[in-house]
């Protein structure tokens, strides 16, 4: 009996691993031909989709209910080198064309905004605080109107175009938006035109309906009323993005939403636009024609409250500080009688009509902090390698840039638009320096006929001292059984670490390469990055970055 | 071999085959496990999945074959689980529909009730609603309200209202500070109204309001001697006057309400009363609505003509959501006067904590209130709010009778 049990257990673990390496070797090439891929496309015709409609009071309560951090695993729609390859979710805007501020203010727009002249008003919204119209211009295209809150003219429109500039620059789908002006006798009311007052009963629009509705919307001195023109979207729409799972009558969407990158790292942008109302609601799947075939376009849209604005009003002191309802903070602020009181209700605040209510000291900012006012699953889920990632993007985004975007928003307000500016700035500083370091930030290498050579992001970005050294391990890789066969290791003090010996005779295919700093200023540069090259007839072929976050998930 | 040691033997044999057995079993048990582990680890979310190449060869066929393989499956994009759950409770208790179900109130002390709603919009300004309710205390009651088109630019909004409610073994406890005589009343009204509520500002609001109103009290107990037996038939009439300054009338931390109001009932028998009142609430943020003081002073006299008295049930109360830390109808005479100060500190943008002292005192005529007949509570409260309306509170208040608590899905005050 004794004797029999090991050999069981023998037993079982050669089961085990001949059931687990025998997939393996029958399984596929660690890298195939055509990896890195820069584009994930949409394969499959998804035009039996079904449009479906999220309730914003289920989504609020499901998300405060759910809504707590996870420690998910590596994103799952990443390239082989740790990069978001072009999809109907995200494009990379800076990877073959660098991002200029006549790009960014540029962004989505393929016109000029709507044609000035008569309007044809086909629908409007009453409900909330500012109005809203469809309208067709002269020439049959379809615009949504939205406007600015009474005594905040450029808080709202401008807020929107200049966040809809950024979200463009930072890869997302987002509608095309425009600052245009109309005045009431611009307006005609079309043919068919339904209103549908507070009562919720639609009904054919009249005249009065149109002044009543403008009452409510900040009026310039001339009679005329500054509006942000967003262009229909393209496409059917077909429902809102979740930011958990995917949609089941979809073919093409395999990554659960809350493991793509550009979602998770969508939080950190959030957090940088302080835009705190990035819920599914505020986004718009459409289905379009692409490649001759029927796929989903997913846009992000409806950043009017983001910034110093609140949509309907300037942004709330609380916003961004913390969720709708967080139970915890609720028990201890009960429990002493108010005595509890958060930062946020002492903060210094810049108020200005133009641009609503921005804390006055930006430095305070911290982007771990922050929340947007329900949970989201998928900023939830973010790990230091997606941090990691948003921050690169971040930082590709120069004081320029900004600028751009900001002029692009014409808030009307040259030193509410300067301290945006400012705002902007040390709230991207302090992204860079909290994410950049936060893991080994190892990134853009090279492998050349005598050396590897990379760069270190934090430390480029200033965000971070150089290490003492950096140290490569070298390995031979076999694509098909991952097997490693040690070459050797070398050191340098400077960001080109030079072959190891028993690299110059091998006949490797593939190569890996693990880099890990000494000396650093952070402890999650001693974690290696796996850096893998494949040979090709033009040298070394970067094919596959492995960023372990280790403790920094 | 002795019996006994062939038997031993067969047994240890036996014992061993079985040992061997279970350690097999054990052993294909854990490799089972293993396997599954991996499987499991193999189908987390976020790990590479198992390739399924379409064309075996390259990355984007992999891609490629993995969403042909969903098209092959494609399923109705359902909600599942808790977000199913809180889209039927939505549709059944929060949404816009008209047939829905009620969550409210009948009378003073009746507890939460439901009943099935109907609300109909009718043009922009006009609407119906008709609501049947059960209260957790056996009252019932069934209400419609008919909001007519406004006029002069939504200003002026006429209405008609009907009501037939029933409360039975309503527990009074007699007339005048000192009664405390718990005695059981069954109550019925029934109610035809029309009004008018004229807003010819913003903050400011008068109100008129006529028609009959019926009612029956009688002992619930018939062989306990009552002097509550009263049957009624009204023409009544109403007329108000509001100034509102709050942010929103269901939930605001700052502003104020200044409201008062002139009722005359009056009918055929000996029951003929009209009643005053003075209501004015004060609401003081502080430290950006981290407290708020909410005050309330609450005035109430009912006069009658010479050999005329008001139903016991119409006269001013307090107790309930007036004196918090008694009972509803706990106090009962011609006048009342309630006075309440409350601390109001958030917990969170939706949560508010409260901490409040009410004192109050009835008696014949505001000049005949005796210092000893003043009655106090105090307790504390848990209100769930949006911006503009209370969602839910909860008051939990002590006092002379001992604790009492208090549920409403509207404000205090």
């Amino acid at each position: 009996m004794t004797l029999f049990k090991p050999f069981a257990i023998l037993a079982a673990v050669a089961f085990t691993v001949l059931a687990l390496t025998g997939r393996g070797l029958a399984g596929a090439p660690r890298f195939y031909p055509d990896d890195p891929v820069w584009v994930q496309p949409d394969t499959q015709d998804a035009s039996a989709m079904t449009p479906q409609e999220i309730d914003l009071r289920v989504d609020v309560t499901y998300n405060l209910l759910t809504g707590r951090t996870r420690h998910g695993g590596r994103a799952g729609n990443l390239n082989t080198v740790d990069e978001v390859p072009d999809s109907s979710w995200f494009t990379n805007r800076a990877r073959l064309t660098p991002l200029t501020p006549q790009r960014v203010a540029q962004g989505p727009n393929t016109t000029d905004g709507p044609r000035p002249g008569r309007w044809t008003v086909t629908s409007t919204k009453s409900d909330g605080v500012t109005p809203g119209f469809t309208v067709k211009d002269g020439d049959g295209q379809r615009w949504f109107l939205k406007f600015d809150p009474p005594g905040y003219r450029g808080m709202t429109t401008g807020t929107e175009v200049a966040v809809t500039k950024l979200m463009w620059a930072l890869g997302y789908h987002v509608p095309e938006n425009h600052i245009a002006h109309l005045r009431l006798e611009d307006l005609v009311i079309g043919a068919g035109a339904s209103f549908t007052p507070a009562s919720g009963v639609r009904r054919p629009m009249r005249a009065s309906d149109l002044g009543m509705l403008l009452a409510r919307a900040d009026r310039d001195a001339d009679g005329s009323f500054r509006v942000v023109a967003s262009k229909a979207l393209e496409g059917t729409p077909v429902g809102r993005i979740r930011f958990t799972g995917t949609r089941a009558d979809d073919p093409n969407d395999l990554v659960a939403h809350e493991d793509r990158r550009e979602l998770r790292a969508y939080g950190v942008f959030a957090a940088w636009l302080n835009h705190v109302d990035a819920k599914a609601t505020n986004s718009l799947d459409t289905l379009v024609t692409a490649g001759g075939r029927t796929v989903t376009r997913h846009h992000l849209i409806d950043f009017g409250s983001a910034l110093g604005s609140g949509g309907v009003a300037p942004a709330d002191h609380w916003a961004g500080a913390e969720y709708l309802f967080e139970g915890r903070q609720a028990f201890v602020r009960a429990a002493t009688l108010g005595l509890s009181v958060p930062a946020w209700r002492s903060a210094a605040v810049f108020e200005a009509s133009s641009i609503g209510r921005l804390p006055l000291q930006p430095e305070r900012f911290d982007p771990e902090t922050w929340r947007p006012r329900v949970p989201n699953r998928a900023f939830l889920q973010a790990r230091a390698d997606d941090r990691f990632w948003a921050a690169r993007q971040l930082a590709r985004l120069g004081r320029p840039i900004l600028e751009a975007a900001i002029r692009a928003g014409q808030f009307g307000d040259p030193a509410a638009e300067a301290f945006l500016l400012h705002t902007l700035e040390v709230r991207r500083a302090a992204i860079l320096r909290r994410y950049l370091p936060g893991i080994n930030p190892v990134v853009d290498a090279q492998l050349d006929d005598d050396a590897l050579s990379f760069r270190n992001a934090a430390v480029d970005e200033g965000q971070a001292d150089a290490p003492t050294s950096y140290v490569a391990q070298w390995y031979e890789f076999d694509n098909i059984t991952r097997d490693l066969t040690p070459l050797g290791t070398t050191r340098a003090s400077s960001t080109r670490v030079g072959w190891p010996r028993d690299l110059a005779g091998s006949s490797a295919h593939f190569v890996l390469t693990r880099v890990r700093a000494e000396g650093a200023p952070h402890a999650a540069w001693r974690t290696p990055v796996d850096l893998y090259f494949r040979q090709s007839a033009a040298g070394w072929d970067l094919v596959g970055v492995d960023r372990d976050p280790g403790a920094g998930r | 071999m002795p019996p006994t040691a062939v038997t031993a033997a067969a047994t240890a044999r036996v014992s061993r085959a079985s040992s061997m057995r279970r350690a097999g079993v054990r052993a294909l048990l854990i490799a089972a496990a293993l396997v599954a582990a991996a499987e499991a680890g193999a189908q987390t979310p976020a790990a590479t999945p198992p390739p399924a190449s379409h064309d075996g060869e390259t990355r984007q066929g992999e891609w490629a074959g993995r969403q042909a393989a969903k098209a092959s499956d494609l399923q109705p994009d359902e909600r599942r689980g808790l977000e199913r759950a809180l889209a039927r409770i939505n549709a059944a208790f929060v949404s816009e529909r008209p047939l829905h179900l009620f969550i409210g109130g009948v009378l003073d002390g009746g507890g939460i009730a439901v009943g099935p709603g109907y609300r109909q919009a009718l043009g922009d300004t006009a609407s119906f609603q008709a609501h049947a309710a059960w209260s957790i205390r056996g009252q019932r009651a069934i209400e419609a309200r008919l909001d007519l088109p406004a006029v002069a630019g939504g200003r002026i909004q006429p209405w008609l209202e009907g009501a037939w409610l029933a409360a039975p073994r309503l527990a009074l406890h007699g007339v005048g500070a000192e009664a405390d005589v718990r005695r059981a009343v069954d109550y019925e009204h029934r109610a035809g109204v029309g009004g008018v509520r004229a807003r010819p500002w913003r903050a400011l609001s008068v109100a008129a309001d006529a028609g009959v109103f019926s009612l029956t009290q009688t002992p619930a107990d018939p062989a306990v001697p009552s002097d509550v037996v009263a049957a009624a038939t009204y023409l009544r009439s109403r007329l108000t006057l509001d100034v509102d300054t709050r942010r929103a009338p269901r939930y605001s931390s700052r502003g104020g309400r200044y409201h008062a109001e002139v009722a005359d009932y009056r009918g055929r028998g000996r029951h003929d009363f009209q009643r005053l009142e003075a209501d004015v609430q004060q609401f003081v943020p502080l430290r950006r609505n981290q407290w708020t003081l909410a005050m309330r002073g609450l005035v109430t006299t009912t006069r009658t003509a010479d050999g005329h008295s008001a139903p016991q049930v119409l006269l001013p109360s307090l107790g309930g959501d007036t004196l918090r830390g008694y009972s509803a109808w706990r106090f009962q005479d011609r006048a009342r006067m309630l006075t309440t100060a409350e601390y109001r500190w958030a917990a969170g943008p939706h949560v508010d904590c409260a901490a409040f002292v009410d004192a109050g005192a009835v008696g014949p005529a505001l000049g005949e209130m005796r210092r000893r007949d003043i009655r106090t509570s105090h307790g504390v409260g848990l209100i769930l709010h949006t911006a503009a309306a209370v969602r839910a509170r909860v008051d939990l208040a002590r006092s002379r009778d001992g604790f009492a608590f208090q549920f409403s899905v509207s404000p205090t005050f």
